[in-house]
């Protein structure tokens, strides 16, 4: 459906989408606050982790530098295991630190710190070495090396004082040595150079005076001294990676450490001071909108006030005045293009129909006045017509009568004739039975319609008394056989045992059945035509059946059986013959005026069954 | 100790020497005329001579500042034997080399090893006849100085440290055998970023003093090397009036004693940085703003500048802290590895690597050979100390000089004869190391 700009249900839609828009941004913001929120404390909480784990760092390094030093002191076994466990939780916070990607932003920082911590490794494993080194030179320098040098047989064979001096140098420089090693004073180490070129010099002088060889003795000096400067070397080279390299490689893992802690921390604290600003944003814009709301809600109601209810308001004064009948003249928001329009307008349509119903009130009573006087006309008439009718069955029954009179005369001259034919031509007597035929036929006729007359006028009158039905149907049976043997039939009937006497018109029962045997032989070719008596004692009637067997009537011929002047189609008058077609009908009008009832039942081509049914005592004559 | 090294050494490359004369005498022949003449006929001369050859690698183990990948592919071109470089911090690689002679052929360091090698016996003495262009290298490691009137400066004077004596001692006094070839040097002092430090005047008001000036606290930086970082401190402290030393290049371990209780207080109230071991580190120092004034070697100057770093290179007042680079023979070289390692060590006097690490701000021992080899306006910046008239070019190709700058410190023989103090291994070393882990440690 196309939703109308100016249509309410539009306005409706759009004063709710105002409504409901501040509020689903409210309940974004809300959401957008507590994801914010949520997210600063997941933050913190990593940062916090990070903060640990540079911090665990950094006691670490610290305690590395302290197992550094008792190894160097010591050489314990114990202070590289607590070395090599302290580096190794190192690189696991290392790696969980490189895995914060959150924080760990300063990839140079961290690479400083896991570069020197390698340094730091390698160069502990160094000291190891070195050191290991020195423990095993210092103690063969120590004990053995200083005897071998003044244990040439050649001395053996020197004066004391001469091998006490080279003693001595020798005894000198293993002293300055030993100092040396206690002290670290480099000064002993010229001091041993000195003693030793000394005892070096004395000694190889005395074994070459003495005849000796000095080849093996300047070896054991130059192994001895060999060694001790080894020892140097190598105490100053661990020495040196302690107290420079790895000095220097502690301090840039614990600088770097604090540097990686303080950026998250200045990190965070910059999310913190982010998150708070849009905090702050976020709320004005929750106020501005909730006051945005807080306005709507307060103009939307007085608008659609305005919009709705007061129009409706005042449409449904307009409908109260209107269904009271007052007049109406303007009916307000006809022009509105929305549904207060259209009801307006619809008020209107009521207004315009108020109106009509009034003026068709007032002709339909002008049309009652009409009707009146077009009854009174009527009526009138009608009069008018009964009287007519009246007259013309007057007319009939005296016509009837004038007619029979002269009629009766010539059938009974006709048949004066006919009894005495002598004289008479054979062409003579056939036209005298012609006209006696035809006079009787006419004299039928004339009966029929004066009858039919009469009960179409309420003129016939009954003659009531008591009648033996059963003589009565013999003798009506009688009158009928001459045709229906003429023609072949059997005409069945069975008399009754007893005499049953009806109190009826004899003449019109005799008229009913012999209209009914004498069409039931007309339209029977062959077969049978039957009449039958069927008293009911309890209902006090008698049925009469006249059935036959011969054409039978269609169903749709049924309901024109009793009308006057009805005879079926034209093949079957032809086959029949002429008749004056009131039979049935004046059947059907005896019947009644008899007390009685009359049925048809018919299957056609197979046979019709006529059932009368009389009571025993025929009703009284009506007063008309 | 050190002489029966060199004897044994002597004894076992007798042999093989006599063969590969030959091929060294034309390679020589080769690398006089590719000084002059264009490197077009290099593969005919050289096609033979390494067929002739069985395959040589030669390991040099060194710093970053002469082992440069530049050199060695040139080095390799020009003497089409294998040569793997080695490259480590100052400390580790002389910690490696006093130990393991056999682990390197050549070692290039600083004359402040010397004596730590030359006494633990890693290294052997250098044939002078052997070394080319010998006569050419200049009077500062002969005699000490390269003016009549300049310093010979404090401390371990590479000139004192040069030959080898019969008795194995190691003296200026002339012999056929030399310690170390001289070859690479320069002149150290402090850098200072010009955005925060107002810039000072050469050799006038810009002084070591500013390393202990209380107004650059908490970013000051410092080498992390006792014979180098410990003069540097030294200076600073007798520069501001704080001590004075009897002989800087020879502290007393009284004068350690103080020293490095001025230090502590200052590190104590939080002066000091970081300590760096290795030229990038310093670099990044500066450039991260860790540090706004520190000791530092020259190439992270030019490569500071060359990233719009302002740092400028001090002349200071009390003159400046040398150093020179020393090329060792290890005492485990012989044969063909010692040959090829005397053909390295000629190459370097060869003039190209010369003229290559002018372009750094690094001096070689024999400049003549790489005038040839550099422009008038390079060499005029470079070693004259003059303003540069156009772009000079650095070897990576990037600018790194402006014209109308002026080397700080001025020409070759004003900066060598401005040398307060050279990187020394003192004989209170040893004290030394102590105190210079109280004052790293603190």
């Amino acid at each position: 459906m196309l939703l109308k700009l100016r249509s309410i249900k539009f306005q409706i839609l759009a004063a709710f989408f105002l409504l409901a828009l501040p509020l689903v941004l409210l309940a974004y913001s809300i959401f957008l606050n507590q994801q914010a929120f949520s997210d600063i404390l997941s933050r913190t909480i990593e940062q916090e982790r990070f903060i640990s784990l540079t911090a665990a760092i950094e006691r670490d390094v610290v305690d590395l530098q302290r197992n550094v030093l008792i190894y160097k002191d010591t050489t314990s076994a114990g202070a590289v295991k607590n070395f090599n466990a302290l580096y190794q939780s190192i690189n696991e916070n290392l790696t969980e630190i490189a895995a914060q990607e959150g924080f760990a932003s300063d990839k140079a920082t961290l690479a400083s710190v896991e570069r020197h911590v390698l340094d730091y490794k390698n160069n502990f494993d160094v000291v190891v070495e070195y050191r290991g080194q020195r423990e095993t030179l210092v103690n063969d320098f120590m004990h053995a090396r200083v005897d071998a040098l003044s244990d040439n047989v050649v001395f053996s064979t020197m004066p004391q004082a001469q091998v006490e001096k080279i003693q001595f140098s020798f005894l000198s420089a293993h002293n300055d040595a030993l100092s040396y090693l206690a002290s670290g004073d480099a000064v002993y180490i010229q001091q041993f150079k000195k003693n030793l070129q000394r005892g070096r010099k004395s000694a190889l002088a005395a074994v070459t005076q003495h005849g000796g060889a000095t080849a093996q003795l300047a070896q054991a000096i130059e192994e001895y001294e060999s060694t001790f400067f080894r020892v140097v070397t190598l105490t100053r080279n661990y020495v040196y990676l302690i107290n420079v390299v790895m000095a220097g490689s502690a301090r840039e893992i614990l600088y770097n450490a604090n540097i990686l802690g303080e950026t998250s921390r200045a990190q965070i604290k910059q999310e913190h001071q982010d998150t708070v600003a849009t905090q702050k944003k976020r709320r004005q814009i929750i106020i501005t909108l909730s006051l945005f709301g807080l306005g709507l809600a307060l103009i939307v109601p007085s608008y659609f006030f305005r919009l709705i209810t007061k129009p409706i308001t005042d449409l449904a004064k307009v409908f109260v005045a209107l269904s009271q009948g007052e007049g109406v003249t303007k009916i307000p928001g006809q022009d509105r293009s929305d549904e207060i329009g259209v009801l307006a307008r619809a008020a209107d349509v009521f207004r315009k129909k108020n109106e009509q119903t009034k003026s068709l009130l007032i002709l339909s009573e002008e049309s009652v006045f009409v009707q009146e006087q077009l009854n009174e006309d009527l009526l009138e008439e009608k009069q008018r017509a009964e009287a007519a009718l009246s007259a013309k069955t007057e007319f009939l029954a005296n016509m009837s009568h004038e007619l029979r009179t002269p009629l009766n005369s010539v059938i009974g001259y006709t048949v004066r004739l006919l009894k005495k034919p002598k004289g008479l031509s054979e062409r003579q007597l056939t036209s005298l039975e012609t006209v006696e035929r035809n006079g009787r036929h006419l004299l039928a006729m004339i009966n029929d319609v004066l009858d039919f007359s009469k009960i179409e006028a309420e003129k016939l009158e009954l003659h009531v008394k008591p009648v033996d039905i059963c003589q009565l149907c013999a003798d009506v049976v009688d009158q009928i056989r001459p045709s229906s043997e003429e023609k072949g039939l059997r005409l069945d009937y069975a008399p009754c045992a007893n005499t049953l006497e009806l109190n009826s018109d004899p003449v019109r029962v005799t008229q009913v059945l012999i209209n009914l045997l004498s069409n039931a032989v007309k339209y029977t070719q062959e077969g049978t035509v039957s009449l039958t008596l069927l008293p009911d004692y309890d209902a006090r009637t008698i049925r009469i059946d006249v059935v036959d067997t011969g054409l039978g009537i269609k169903d749709e011929d049924m309901s024109r059986l009793f009308q006057r002047f009805e005879q079926f189609d034209s093949h079957s008058r032809f086959k029949i013959g002429h008749g004056t077609g009131l039979g049935l009908a004046i059947v059907a009008s005896l019947v009644p005026l008899l007390g009685g009832r009359i049925a048809v039942e018919s299957v056609f081509g197979q046979g019709s069954c006529f059932t009368v049914t009389l009571p025993f005592d025929a009703p009284p004559p009506q007063e008309h | 100790m050190a002489g029966k090294g060199r004897d044994k050494g002597a004894g076992k490359s007798s042999g093989t020497n006599a063969e590969l004369s030959n091929g060294t005498v034309s390679r020589r022949k080769f690398l006089k005329s590719a000084a002059s003449c264009a490197v077009a006929g290099y593969t005919a001369v050289n096609a033979p001579y390494i067929i002739a050859k069985k395959k040589v690698i030669l390991r040099v183990m060194g710093t970053h500042v002469t082992l440069q990948e530049e050199l060695r592919q040139q080095a390799m071109k020009d003497l089409g034997f294998e040569i793997i470089f080695e490259a480590k911090g100052s400390a580790a690689v002389q910690q490696k080399a006093s130990m393991f002679p056999e682990a390197f052929d050549l070692y290039e360091q600083w004359s402040n090893s010397i004596d730590v090698l030359w006494e633990s016996g890693a290294i052997q003495a250098i044939d002078k006849t052997r070394i080319t262009h010998w006569g050419e290298v200049n009077s500062l490691t002969k005699t000490g100085k390269l003016k009549p009137d300049a310093k010979y400066g404090a401390g371990d004077a590479p000139y004192k440290l040069l030959n080898v004596q019969k008795n194995g001692s190691l003296s200026s006094h002339t012999s056929d055998e030399i310690s170390f070839l001289p070859y690479v040097h320069n002149v150290d002092s402090f850098g200072y970023n010009t955005a925060v430090i107002p810039r000072g005047e050469p050799y006038k008001t810009e002084s070591w003093g500013w390393l202990l000036n209380d107004d650059y606290r908490g970013r000051v930086g410092v080498v992390n090397a006792p014979t180098i970082g410990l003069f540097d401190m030294a200076l600073a402290a007798q520069a501001r009036g704080l001590m004075q030393f009897n002989d800087i290049g020879d502290m007393s371990r009284q004068e350690l004693d103080q020293l490095f209780s001025i230090l502590a207080e200052f590190k104590q109230k939080g002066h000091f940085s970081g300590y760096w071991t290795s030229v990038p580190e310093s670099i990044e120092f500066m450039k991260s703003g860790r540090v706004v004034i520190e000791s530092m070697f020259s190439p992270a100057v030019s490569s500071l500048n060359g990233q719009n770093v302002p740092v400028v290179y001090a002349a200071p007042k009390e003159g400046y802290r040398g150093w020179h680079g020393v090329m060792c023979l290890s005492s485990a070289t012989q044969g063909q590895q010692k040959d090829a390692a005397y053909d390295y060590m000629n190459w370097w006097l060869s003039g190209w690597p010369g003229a290559f690490i002018a372009r750094q701000g690094y001096y070689i021992s024999n400049p003549a050979r790489s005038r040839e080899l550099l422009t008038p306006q390079e060499w005029d910046y470079w070693y004259a100390g003059k303003e540069a008239t156009t772009e000079l070019k650095g070897t990576d190709g990037k600018v790194s000089v402006k014209p109308g700058a002026v080397r700080s410190g001025g020409a070759y023989e004003t900066r060598f004869s401005n040398v307060a103090v050279w990187n020394s291994v003192m004989r209170n070393y040893d004290y030394s190391l102590q105190k210079w882990y109280e004052f790293i440690s603190a």
